[in-house]
């Protein structure tokens, strides 16, 4: 009996004397000072080390604060918050506690969990809408209602917010296709094409989702008219484009397509363009123009 | 003969009840062992959730490890998520600036954990090729991701291109990968895929995936290349996936079986059929806001450290640029993102993690164990045997319900005893043994309800009552008359009724 008793004292007591084994325990990092490094040092083990942001802290490591002004912020194992040390509490060994599991402690802790008696809520709140995730359900809200561009030649910009793949495709009125691709990365452009004045009908599609919407083409003279200072040839262009597709997002949502004609040719060199870019893909607009 | 057993079985009934339910037993093994039937499912599910269990409390009495790499994950985590503005892709420039100051902080391996298909800024995306058209040979290898496109006209998915495919053509130590696994119907991410088979300008290819190429590593680091064979890691790799090339991009050919990686023996990197292979034994789960993860191991600098060293990516590209990264020498290091929004969230046995951290564990259990393996035959049938005969001495001798409770406490026993081989990467897979006992348990009530239908005739349709002498009286045979006792006596205490 006595034999038992000794083996699970012994077998109980292993990880425990393995963790005191002497060796040097990595237990956190530096994470910021507020002073030039060599107003630290770190003293580890009798050897002084140089200080840096994510430099290792082991267990017992001693800090040394020569300016009477300065901070040093560390992160250990075990703490939710930070152990920040200064020249009125340096020079004490920093120590803690790394979790320990021994079987025991660690059987009986698997046992109760496996016996749950009360329910603990699981859930999680989830968006319906893609970001990445091939999975979830396609949303495209440049196209949450229908569109009107103006008529011409040139390339149409589509945007949806996510870079997964889709399938897009632009009909005419009879069902011809006008342009069609299988762009990913959020923003496609269509080669230069002349629309007409009339209804079009776009389809996006992805993971069995599709998103349809009617495009109205309308001559240059029924859109609406642009003030006069947008115009002004001495504004730098990307800075009047940006003028233009926030005139024209905010005035209707019908317009926030042609808005994004404006400013996506720019989204990669000017920084206003491509936020501006990202908002109308993303479905905000700006506030509409007050009353007069 | 059939009057020895008469006799034996009218002196002592209870025995010979054993006897049969035993012998049942065995046959019932025999048969599927022998025959492999396809696997029901609820069977699957008590046998993924009595692993699930094993991993469980592997997971909480593991305390060290010894001959594990040392990982570090620098994690773009919510606030650094935050600090870069929310981007909708992860800015190429960030991580050009990461893999700069990691590649020359020494470490073992570098795994980055982003997927590169997507478009970027377009400066910044020149950054980064120009960094990896520069990437000095002599530097740590690097893993990349290479997704997949699933083309439904095709057999075999299409890889995605990626800006930087022309970059790192030719370089040996860059190599693309597959970070696949496979999700279950319950959504539990168990198992794990060591390659991926593709098809592109219709040559077939096979993409190793990210944990087998750095356990690959990390096997090599820690044991040695193997006797006769000094080769890098990943070309014993290659050379390993070479069989699992396909023919041709015309269709899935059958599974096939082999060793991909026989050093060290013991814990080979094995494909096989079997279902145990594929499981994942996580040793890590996820904790936010977590300075290091999992149990202790040697720290490649000497003393120790917990298993995953956990660094937000904004501090790594807070540090001084011109300094190599601290404690990073000799670790694998993942760079990946654990913020809210990345999508890249997994639910496993021991939780939700981000899929860098499933990497991880998936390289650890690769390098430490190998595939998972099943006992030996001789082993299987013992186990089996054991719990069927354990489940007929409780059912003979206890009430149902305190039988059930107590096989339930035997099981419990038998995970406990069996945990230090299960953290080796042997698997029991209770798969046959669950089979065994259904089919058990079905043969047993097919038996019972025949020599009723025997002894009662028609009347065996009647709902039977206590004190219904007629039913019972209405048996001529004195041994059938004793079974009947005997099973309505075994289960008297859940009512009388069936």
């Amino acid at each position: 009996m006595m034999r038992w008793i000794t083996a699970i004292v012994l077998l109980a007591a292993a990880p425990f004397a393995a963790l005191a084994s002497g060796k040097p325990v990595e237990i956190g990092y530096v994470e910021s000072f507020d002073r030039p490094a060599d107003a630290y040092v770190i003293v580890s083990d009798g050897v002084a080390k140089k200080v840096a942001i994510l430099a290792p802290i082991l267990n017992g490591d001693v800090i040394e604060v020569k300016d009477p002004a300065a901070s040093i912020t560390l992160r250990l194992v075990g703490r939710d918050d930070p152990m920040i040390i200064s020249a009125a509490n340096q020079g004490t060994p920093v120590t803690t506690e790394v979790p320990q599991k021994s079987f025991w402690s660690g059987l009986f802790d698997w046992t109760s969990a496996s016996v749950e008696v009360f329910d603990e809520e699981q859930r999680e709140q989830v968006s319906a809408s893609i970001r990445g995730d091939d999975e979830k359900e396609l949303s495209v809200p440049l196209l949450a209602s229908p569109q009107t561009l103006v008529a011409g030649k040139r390339a149409l910009a589509i945007g949806w917010p996510s870079p997964r793949t889709v399938e897009i495709r632009i009909l005419k009125k009879g069902g011809q296709v006008v342009a069609e691709g299988r762009p990913s990365g959020g923003l496609w452009l269509t080669p230069a094409i002349d629309w007409k004045v009339g209804t079009y009908r776009i389809e996006i599609a992805a993971g069995g989702d599709t998103v349809r919407q009617t495009l109205q083409f309308i001559g240059p003279k029924k859109a609406p008219k642009l003030p006069a200072e947008l115009s002004d040839p001495a504004a730098p262009a990307p800075l009047r484009a940006s003028a233009t597709a926030a005139f024209y997002a905010a005035s209707d949502p019908a317009y926030v397509l042609e808005a994004l004609q404006y400013v996506a040719p720019d989204a990669r060199t000017s920084r206003p363009a491509k936020l501006l870019t990202l908002a109308l893909i993303d479905g905000k607009r700006p506030a509409p123009p007050p009353a007069p | 003969m059939v009057a020895a057993l008469k006799s034996w079985k009218s002196r002592h009934p209870v025995l010979f009840e054993l006897s049969i339910s035993i012998l049942l037993g065995i046959l019932i093994e025999l048969a599927l062992l022998s025959f492999q039937p396809p696997t029901l499912l609820v069977v699957r599910r008590v046998a993924d959730d009595t692993a699930d269990r094993m991993i469980r409390l592997a997971e909480r009495t593991t305390d060290r490890l010894t001959a594990s790499p040392a990982f570090t994950f620098i994690d773009i985590d919510d606030t650094t998520w935050t600090d870069w503005g929310w981007p909708l892709v992860t800015p190429r420039g960030k991580i050009e600036a990461l893999l700069e100051r990691v590649a020359r902080s020494e470490p073992l391996a570098i795994l980055l954990d982003v997927d590169l298909a997507f478009p970027g800024d377009a400066d910044q995306e020149a950054t980064l090729r120009r960094f990896l058209a520069t990437y000095d040979p002599a530097a740590p290898q690097l893993l990349l991701v290479r997704s997949l496109i699933d083309d439904p006209g095709a057999a075999l998915p299409v890889p995605r291109p990626t800006p930087y495919d022309e970059a790192v053509k030719g370089k040996a130590n860059i190599l693309f990968t597959s970070p696949l696994f496979e999700r279950d119907g319950d959504g539990n991410v168990r198992r794990w895929r060591l390659f991926a088979e593709a098809c592109a300008q219709d040559k077939p290819l096979v993409i190793p995936s990210m944990h087998l190429a750095a356990a690959m590593i990390a096997r090599q680091a820690i044991h040695g290349a193997p006797p006769g064979d000094p080769a890098p890691a990943l070309d014993r790799m290659r050379t390993g996936l070479a069989p699992f090339l396909p023919a041709n991009c015309s269709g899935h050919e059958a599974e096939r079986e082999g060793v991909i990686d026989d050093w060290p023996a013991a814990i080979p990197i094995a494909v096989a059929h079997d279902d145990v292979s594929k499981r994942v034994i996580y040793r890590v789960p996820w904790k936010t806001g977590a300075v290091g993860l999992g149990p202790m191991v040697e720290s490649p600098t000497g003393g120790e450290t917990q298993l995953v060293a956990v660094r937000p990516a904004r501090l790594a590209l807070a540090a001084d640029g011109a300094a190599p990264l601290p404690g990073l020498k000799g670790r694998i290091v993942v760079i990946g993102g654990s913020f809210a929004g990345s999508g890249d969230w997994h639910d496993t046995p021991i939780g939700r993690m981000p899929g860098s951290l499933m990497i991880v564990n998936a390289v650890e259990a690769l390098t430490q164990n190998g595939t998972p393996r099943e006992p030996s035959p001789m082993e299987q049938i013992t186990i089996s045997l054991t719990i069927i005969v354990l489940a007929s001495l409780l059912t003979s001798f206890l009430r149902p319900s305190v039988a059930a409770w107590a096989l339930a406490f035997g099981i419990f026993v038998l995970m406990v005893v069996s945990i230090s081989r299960f953290k080796s990467g042997v698997m029991l897979d209770l798969a046959v043994p669950a089979v065994g006992a259904v089919l058990h348990d079905l043969g047993e009530a097919v038996l019972k309800v025949v020599r009723e239908v025997r002894a009662q005739g028609w009347r065996w349709i009647l709902k039977p009552h206590e004190h219904s002498p007629a039913i019972v009286a209405g048996a001529g045979h004195s041994d059938i008359h004793a079974d009947i006792q005997h099973d309505v006596g075994s289960s008297a205490g859940e009512g009388g009724t069936k």
